[in-house]
């Protein structure tokens, strides 16, 4: 009962702390150098990560989707880029894309803040008549939302370039047809939806990752758990993320494909 | 400053009991105890870190909300704060961590004024020209004196020290113990210090009061402190395990620490 009570109480300071972030945007907006900061460090530093790990997971789909068609039917790898191309935009790439930021920056950003909460740097900042809140999370938060679709965007581009590599070097699929067949499913809506996914979860993954490192106590030992914490619960929260806003968009969108 | 009928409840237990205090202006006031007693809680409530649960905050003759935001920020300005562990901004160098006092504090300020009176604290706390080091390549004593040249570069009426020397060996206590005596004749200012060390506390203090089970039981000079037949104060100044202070008290505060 204890436990269940805990979450509920957790979820009231949460759903408090995320109301209060927001109410900082027009102020970080109007002072934007915090955001430019954060927009670097976790839109920009995670370009390479993002990148390498897209292009690599590219590579496989390419290479492991086009052995499993030309097994079943020969001749038909090359309809692979359009498979992978809606896949990738709709559900892939901002999984994929989120769950690389979750281990890349939501790790460090909870033990970066959990860190000045132990120390009573949060605490000083207070006493310069700094609000906490506007000062370390509405800019990170906004940085998420900005920076996530964009990694998104490179990630998705990057899988299909390792995609396109080994269909041209193992099938000869010429990239002309490669680039035709992958336009070919794709449409404006379902890059628009993953575009509105990946901002959410970016701003989510972001306010849960600094609501952890806000909640740390007990020294090194207490950041380590809220580290942890934090990335377990951002990495559940992008599947769950995924699912109810795939679900909302198809309801909206009247569940046509 | 005045604190009237202060109350404070943490974790179950009763840790500030209807405290009464006056402290005036341009003193030292020590206030001293064992540790966990609750010296640092009472601190932290006259600059607004905690709220109590009952009682009020006169600064300057003003009753303190600083539930009001607003209102906290004004009253902020007039003070200044030494944390225990100094609670440097380990991400900035130790030119900024004072500049970031005044960028919040003293806004009005020009660049040039603003870079001179930074230049002078460090002087002022007998560390000049260590403004672009970073915060990691400081020793424990230096640390405490960047923090408190980032406590006083704003030119506070009211300076908070919590344990000022601890974990410091006794050299580069007599040398912090030295340093505040010299700050307090320069800048003619009320200080409010918490410590343990009741050597330190009888150097430094104008005023020195004790705090024992929620409350102040003593309240003098260095002098009046040495003669009070307070068996509790005794104890305490002695540092004997027999007397009125049982181990079954010491172990309860010392959870708390």
């Amino acid at each position: 009962m204890d436990k269940i009570r805990n979450f509920f109480i957790d979820l009231a300071k949460f759903t408090l702390f995320s109301i209060e972030s927001l109410r900082y945007i027009p102020k970080t907006m109007l002072k934007p150098y915090e955001l430019f900061r954060n927009i670097l460090s976790i839109g920009v530093m995670s370009v390479p990560v993002v990148t390498a790990t897209g292009l690599f997971m590219g590579l496989i789909l390419g290479l492991q989707l086009g052995n499993a068609m030309e097994a079943i039917i020969a001749g038909t790898a090359q309809y692979i880029s359009g498979a992978l191309s809606v896949s990738l935009v709709k559900e892939v790439g901002p999984v994929f894309t989120s769950l690389i930021v979750v281990s890349r920056v939501c790790s460090s950003v909870t033990a970066q803040i959990g860190t000045m909460k132990v120390t009573e740097q949060i605490d000083a900042l207070k006493t310069f008549a700094v609000n906490p809140t506007s000062f370390l999370v509405t800019p990170r938060v906004l940085a998420g939302v900005i920076s996530l679709p964009i990694l998104g965007f490179i990630s998705i581009l990057a899988s299909m370039m390792g995609a396109w590599l080994m269909l041209t070097i193992f099938y000869d699929i010429p990239t002309s047809a490669f680039i035709e067949i992958a336009q070919l499913p794709l449409k404006v809506k379902y890059i628009v939806e993953s575009l509105a996914k990946m901002m959410i979860i970016g701003g989510f993954l972001l306010l849960v990752s600094t609501y952890c490192g806000f909640e740390a106590k007990n020294g090194a030992a207490g950041v380590g758990e809220a580290t942890i914490r934090s990335v377990v619960i951002s990495s559940f929260l992008v599947i769950l993320l995924d699912y109810l806003l795939g679900a909302i968009f198809l309801i909206f969108t009247g569940g046509t494909l | 400053m005045q604190i009237i009928g202060l109350t404070k409840i943490l974790n179950n237990k009763k840790v500030l009991d209807n405290v009464n205090l006056t402290i005036y202006d341009g003193e030292t006031f020590v206030i001293i105890g064992q540790s966990g007693v609750g010296k640092s809680v009472l601190l932290k409530h006259i600059i607004g870190l905690i709220t109590p649960d009952s009682g009020e905050i006169y600064i300057d003759g003003e009753l303190v909300d600083y539930t009001d935001p607003v209102q906290a920020d004004r009253i902020r300005t007039k003070f200044g704060m030494l944390f225990q562990g100094g609670a440097l901004f380990d991400s900035l160098t130790v030119g900024d961590n004072i500049l970031f006092a005044l960028d919040n504090l003293r806004p009005e300020l020009s660049e040039e004024k603003k870079q001179e009176m930074m230049l002078k604290s460090l002087e002022m706390v007998e560390l000049p020209g260590i403004e672009k080091m970073s915060i990691a390549s400081l020793s424990g004593g230096m640390m405490k004196r960047v923090a408190l040249a980032r406590a006083i570069v704003a030119e506070p009426s009211i300076i908070l020290f919590d344990e000022p020397t601890t974990g410091l060996d006794p050299i580069t206590t007599a040398n912090i113990n030295k340093l505040i005596l010299s700050l307090k004749k320069k800048l003619n200012t009320t200080f409010i210090m918490v410590m343990h060390d009741i050597k330190s506390a009888k150097y430094v203090g104008d005023r020195i009061g004790m705090l024992y089970n929620g409350n102040l039981i003593f309240i003098g000079t260095p002098k009046e402190l040495d003669k009070t037949k307070n068996p509790y104060v005794q104890q305490f100044i002695q540092g004997k395990s027999e007397g009125p202070i049982t181990e079954e008290y010491s172990l309860m505060v010392e959870s708390n620490s």
